[in-house]
């Protein structure tokens, strides 16, 4: 079995207040950079082996700890590359 | 003697011992406010406290190191005005690059709140001959900087303060830094916090005491 790397991107859902992307987004303004708006995530990597249900497991171990549904979504940026 | 100007950003918690350390040393501190700038002329020095500026978001300090009141320090480091940073006002300095290298978080990462023996290298106006025991507080306080820097950190004598028994995995268990300037200080404990027996220690005296010869 070969090991896969995969990128998950964890962003507060657009209707939750991400104090963080607020708190940066004022300071870029308040020095004059032009824009609209800012949020702040996280990325997460993983090695694992690869496997016919790769998709179904990172999902279960997104859902296990890495991410809140209520407050949070959830997207495999590399999920063309996976088997 | 001018007044000495006590930084406070969105965050900031540890403003009023600072204010009331400084107060008991006739160091007459004065507030200033992280949305203005003053001019570096009208003070003696500047101190920024400890915290948790803006929650720490991105990395700690590094946006209150972009908050206009850092243009007007920024002034004061050029004039070589003293600027003392304690914790988060450490990492602030880092962020706004006024210090080298950066403060990440503690090697067992937890966060450290308690008593640490401390002892002076730099052969500067900051260094002083006896141990010292004061507290600290942190979870980001292990400091970090590639090996070409430190190595220009202990050539040109920038290192302030180390840890006797390192509790965040600092390297070179370095506590506390000076620049390349000597005009501006920083560390992570707090002098603050131990400024008179019933604190548990008295030994916070001698870094302020120190900072504001200087002045």
């Amino acid at each position: 079995m070969s090991l896969v790397k995969v990128t998950l991107k964890v962003m507060p859902k657009p209707e939750v207040l991400d104090s963080a992307g607020r708190a940066v987004a004022e300071v870029l303004k308040k020095n004059k950079f032009n824009l609209q708006s800012c949020r702040v995530g996280k990325s997460i990597e993983l090695e694992l082996e690869d496997s016919p249900n790769l998709k179904k497991d990172i999902l279960k171990m997104a859902e296990f700890v890495l991410y809140n549904p209520l407050v949070e979504q959830i997207e495999i940026l590399n999920e063309g590359e996976l088997s | 003697m001018k007044p000495v100007g006590v930084l406070r950003f969105l965050g900031t918690n540890c403003d009023l011992d600072v204010f009331g350390a400084l107060e008991s040393l006739e160091a007459s501190p004065q507030w200033l406010w992280y949305e203005d700038q003053f001019n570096p002329a009208d003070y003696s020095g500047f101190v920024l406290p400890g915290g948790f500026s803006y929650g720490d978001y991105l990395r700690s300090g590094a946006l209150a190191a972009k908050a206009p009141v850092m243009k007007s320090l920024e002034e004061a480091n050029s004039k070589g005005q003293p600027i003392l940073g304690i914790c988060n006002g450490f990492q602030i300095l880092c962020e706004a690059q006024m210090l080298p290298g950066a403060l990440i978080k503690n090697k067992g990462l937890k966060f450290i709140d308690r008593f640490v023996d401390l002892k002076s290298v730099t052969q500067s106006a900051w260094g002083f001959d006896q141990k010292i025991h004061i507290p600290i507080a942190h979870g980001d306080g292990c400091y970090f900087a590639t090996d070409d820097v430190v190595k220009s950190l202990f050539d040109n004598d920038q290192v302030w303060l180390t840890y006797e028994d390192n509790p965040n995995g600092s390297v070179k268990d370095i506590a506390g830094l000076l620049n390349k300037n000597k005009n501006v200080a920083a560390l992570m404990p707090h002098p603050e916090r131990a400024m008179n027996s019933w604190m548990g220690s008295r030994d916070g005296l001698v870094l302020l005491n120190q900072f504001l010869e200087l002045r």
